[in-house]
Formats: C-alpha cells, structure tokens, sequence
C-alpha cells in the first residue's frame, strides 16, 4: 500500500479518540480495562503507563520500519514493547512506589497488551513518525477515555469518591460489588449496550 | 560462507541491534533506578517503626528484622514480618516488640473483602493486640474482639500474631 | 503443612478462589473471541493449559538459576553476586513466544482440522495474558524478596490449576453463548454487551469460592493429626 493512501497525521489522531476507540470499538487490551478500574487513581496512572510505552513503541517501529524483515517483525515488536515496558516498570517503583504496587503484575502485562502490537502492526509500520506518534496519542486518548469511564462508574458506585475525595452523600450504601472482578464486568457490559443504544438511536433517526 | 554471513545479517541484524539497544538502556536504568527501589522496599517498613514502637523516631534492617531507634540513636524495640492466609489470599503483618511485649500491628498487604474484610486495616482495632507477652497466645473475643462480618479475616489476624507470640506452635 | 498440601492448595486456588478470567480478568481476549463453541473453546483451553505449563516450567528454571539476585549462572560466570531481575519480562517473553510456537508446530503435524479452526487465535496465545500472568506469579515467589520460596513442583500446580481453570471459564462461557444463540436478546445487549453481564454473573458465581480454601487447610490440619 502506498503511503499516500494511508490516512494523514490528523486522521489517525482523531480515530483512536472515538471512531476507532481501542477499547468500545477494537475491543482491543481488556486485560487492564477490568482488572485497573476499581479506582480512577489506578486507571490514569495505568493509562499514563499505556500511553508512554504506545508511544515509545510506534516511534521505534515507525524509525525501523525500512529494516523489518516480515517474518521476524513480531519479534522486533515485541522486544521493543517489552524493553519499553521494563523501564517504564522500573521508573514507577522507583518514583511512584505505592502505585506500582497496587498495579501489581498488570503493569508487566501491557507487553502483551493487544492495543500495542496491533498499533505497530497496522500504523506505525507503514507510516512516517509524525502519523505514528499522532496515530499513538489518539490511540492512548481513547484508552484513558475508556478506562476513566469504567473507573468512576465503579469507584463512585463502589466506594462513593472520585480519586480517593468523598462525592456520593456519607449514607450511601457502598456497593461492594461493583470494586470487586464481577463489577468490572457488569460495568463495561452495560456501559456498551448504552454505547449501541446511542448508536441505535442515531442510525433509527437517520432511517427516518 | 561470506555470502552465508550476509544473509544471516540481512535476516536478523535489525533483532541484534533492537536488542542491543534496549541491553543499553536497561543497563543504564538499572544502575540509575534499583538503588531507589531498594531504598522504596525498606522505607515501606521503616515509616512504620515509629508508629508500632512507642518512642522510637526511625529504624533500621538488621538480617531478617528491623531495629527501632529512638531519639538518641539507641535500639528501643524491634519490628519483625509475620504472615498468615486470610479470606482472600495472603496477609501480611509488621509487629512491634518492646522487650518481650508486643506493641504494634500494621497490616503491610492484605486482598481481603473492600468494606467486610478490610475492617482488619482500622488502627483503633490493632491498637487492642498491644500489651499481649511473648509466651502467651491472644484470645479473640476475649483480649481482642472480632469484627462482625471478618470472622475469619480477625481469626488470620489473631493466628499470624499467635505463630509470632509463641514460635514453638508456629514452627510445628 | 505436607507438600502435597501446599500443592492441592496451590492448584485448587488457582483453578477456582483466583480463576485467572474471572478474578483476575487475563485471558479476556480468548474468552470473548473463542467462546462460540464448546468443542472449540474445550480445545483452546487445553492448548493454553499446556502452554501454560510449559512456559512455567521454563520460566520457574530460568528464574532459578539466572535472573533472580544472586542466581547460580551468572554468578558463577562473573565471579560475583549478581542481579538480572531487570531483564525478567524481556526473557520472559521469549520464553513464551518460544513455547508457543513449539505447541503450534505440534498441533499442525498431528492435528491438522484442530490446526485449522484454531485460526489465528494459535499465534495469539503468545499475547494471551494468561501465561505471562502465570510466569510473573511464579516470579513473585522464587525472588530474592519471597518469604515462601517455591520449587518446581508448586509452579506446575500454579501452571496446572490456572490451565484449568481457564479452560473451566471458558467452557462454562462458551456453553452459555450457545443457550444464548436461541434467546431474544435486547438489540443493544446483541454482541459483546451480553457476554459481559453473563461474565459478571459468572465472576459473581465464582466469588462464592472465597474463603473456601481456609476451611480445606483446616480439613488438612484435623486429617493430618490423628
């Protein structure tokens, strides 16, 4: 495919936000979407973690790409995601000890992350720096969107603060499910079938 | 041969140098960050000395456990780890000792149930372990109360503070 | 308590209490994607399950003998003690990707039709979070940090029961979806939106499973004593 046909810079930064919203669209890295976002402190600093190894990654990629051998590139992908990810790893137990304890092994886990690989593979390959690093911004955008949706609805719902400040009324019922793993599911469940809803709607407007 | 070389090159230079590069980098973070990390993983017991020993200002590793040292620099208490299984995985304890006596608990990590199990965390209840004496096992309900809806949280709580308090039935 | 406790504990943990879909969300990928038919979501499991257990057995040897702090190998070469604990993750992948491929080769000389309905979903077991979840528990326990130092034998229970309780998740999920292809769905929920609630459901089901193993040690402890 020539470079030409590939969408621009401003194109891919815009897709990753909602169009090609890694997490409701791609259904791509849900590992970390329901594992993380118990609290909205836990999602920013996981998805401030994504965002700078994305980034890393597609600069590398996009900078070698006139060297990839097909076959090997996974491999050249995949050690370059890693090495991203063991420095990132290493500068938040060194500067951000209690968050990386609490992100535990899902900070490790990003390296096989699907969102990454999959943004190496169809953008930064192909492309120039300038759309890479764009195309990665977009796509962290919409990551840290996702996961920020998920968490306040489960940290408000759950726990009754918003980054740790108290929100709902003190007699609210905390609901205690919503912090452990079958909250996340139900969350992201319902928070997608909204998602169709909105969608359903508009598509019906148009019909008519 | 040469053309052998060239191809095995062609095919893999860009792995090497990729892995090269990232050899060097982790080197470099390596030698610049682990010290901070080493000194993060103490200083997460070592804040704690203070509030586990009375009169002590700061700590420091000795072998397996932590010296409290008080406002003169002399040893006043020491601060030992202790484990048990809990309702949701493992817990994790600091104890502090004044001589034979205990004088504080601190719950370091902990997976119990947010908002049931996790009462076991509240400082007020693990202030109620102080004063119990190596030697003598401390009775829940009695010396310290269970939490309701904890039962077997307060119980994992009350068993890791038992191996510590009479080792001879820990080490059965 | 006896070793052969500690493994059962281990394996029964990993497998129910800490399903690794649904308590600790890895391997949601599979779940999702493979889940339409039980023979297949059945046959995945297993494939996973054995890498999984491979890759421990790998992992746990690697991190023995050369990444831990102070690890035989090295130390021997340089001399001195030494720490490779930085490279974990980079050697851990490889590991992986290696093991992965080695099953995939397997599966494609003597298993031809299963080769071909896995798809591309084969491959990506080397992305599946579950294994390198797996590998990272193990590490946790063979460190220099570890209070309890693991052997071999309680990284392939850990392997073992994780394997199987994946396997478990996804079967239960995948025989739900087929139940599921006959119901009137509302329009929105049509999709991915139903597989989650129904996972939630599952998760919540499997949360009952907490707590259990405290009352199994305490089962051990009175056989054990006569």
């Amino acid at each position: 495919m020539s470079e030409s046909s590939l969408p621009t810079p401003g194109e891919r930064f815009v897709n990753g936000v909602l169009p090609e919203n890694p997490v409701f669209r791609q259904l791509l890295g849900l590992c970390p979407v329901l594992a993380v976002t118990a609290t909205l402190a836990s999602a920013l600093t996981m998805s401030f973690a994504v965002a700078v190894v994305l980034l890393g990654a597609n600069v590398v990629v996009s900078l070698i790409r006139g060297w990839l051998r097909p076959h090997l590139r996974i491999v050249v992908f995949t050690l370059t995601i890693a090495g991203f990810v063991t420095l990132v790893d290493k500068t938040m137990a060194a500067f951000l000890y209690p968050m990386s304890k609490e992100l535990g092994p899902y900070l490790p886990l990003i390296i096989v992350n699907c969102i990454i690989i999959c943004r190496c593979e169809v953008c930064a390959s192909k492309q120039g720096v300038g759309a890479a690093a764009a195309d990665a911004l977009g796509q962290s955008l919409g990551f840290t969107l996702a996961l920020c949706a998920i968490a306040s609805v489960r940290e408000l719902l759950g726990a009754g603060t918003l980054l740790g400040f108290q929100v709902m009324p003190a007699a609210w019922p905390e609901w205690v499910v919503m912090i452990l793993p079958p909250g996340a599911f139900f969350t992201f469940g319902l928070l997608m079938a909204l998602l169709s809803v909105i969608q359903l709607h508009r598509e019906h407007r148009r019909v008519v | 041969m040469k053309s052998l070389i060239l191809h095995v090159w062609h095919q893999s230079g860009l792995l090497l140098a990729t892995g090269f590069f990232f050899g060097l980098t982790l080197g470099v973070a390596q030698v610049w960050l682990e010290p901070r990390i080493q000194a993060n993983r103490l200083s997460e017991t070592l804040d704690r000395i203070p509030d586990l020993v009375p009169g002590a200002v700061s700590g420091r590793a000795s072998g397996r456990e932590f010296e409290a040292l008080d406002a003169e620099g002399l040893v006043c208490g020491t601060v030992t780890r202790a484990g048990g299984g809990g309702f949701g995985g493992p817990i994790e304890l600091l104890l502090g000792w004044k001589g034979q006596e205990l004088t504080g608990v601190y719950i370091l990590a902990q997976n119990e149930t947010p908002g049931l199990g996790t009462r076991i965390t509240d400082p007020d209840w693990l202030k109620s372990f102080a004063g119990c004496q190596r030697g003598t096992a401390c009775v829940l309900n009695e010396d310290v109360d269970g939490w309701t809806g904890a039962t077997i949280s307060s119980k994992a709580v009350v068993d890791a503070v038992n191996t510590a308090l009479i080792p001879e039935v820990g080490h059965e | 308590m006896d070793t052969l406790g500690e493994i059962l504990m281990i394996a029964f943990g990993a497998a129910l209490i800490h399903n690794f879909v649904l308590h600790y969300f890895v391997g949601i990928c599979p779940f999702i994607g493979v889940s339409r038919r039980v023979d297949l979501a059945f046959s995945m499991g297993c494939a996973v399950t054995f890498v999984v257990c491979v890759a421990s057995v790998l992992s746990w040897t690697l991190t023995t003998w050369v990444l831990q702090p102070g690890a035989p190998i090295p130390s021997f070469i340089a001399g001195r003690d030494t720490d490779l604990t930085i490279l974990t993750y980079l050697s851990y992948i490889v590991v992986i990707a290696a093991s992965v491929q080695f099953v995939e080769l397997y599966i494609r000389r003597y298993h031809p039709p299963l080769y071909k309905s896995f798809g591309v979903y084969l491959p990506l077991i080397t992305t599946n979070c579950a294994i390198l979840f797996a590998c990272l528990e193990i590490s946790k326990h063979v460190g220099g940090t570890a209070t309890d130092a693991w052997g071999l034998h309680h990284a392939l229970a850990l392997a073992l029961g994780g394997g199987i309780g994946f396997t478990l998740a996804l079967v239960l999920m995948s025989g739900i979806r087929q139940e599921l292809d006959l119901c009137d769905i509302p329009r929105p929920f049509v999709g991915i939106p139903v597989v989650m609630v129904v996972g939630g459901i599952l998760a919540l089901a499997f949360l009952g499973f907490t707590g259990s193993d405290q009352g199994l040690v305490d089962a051990f402890a009175k056989g054990g004593t006569p």
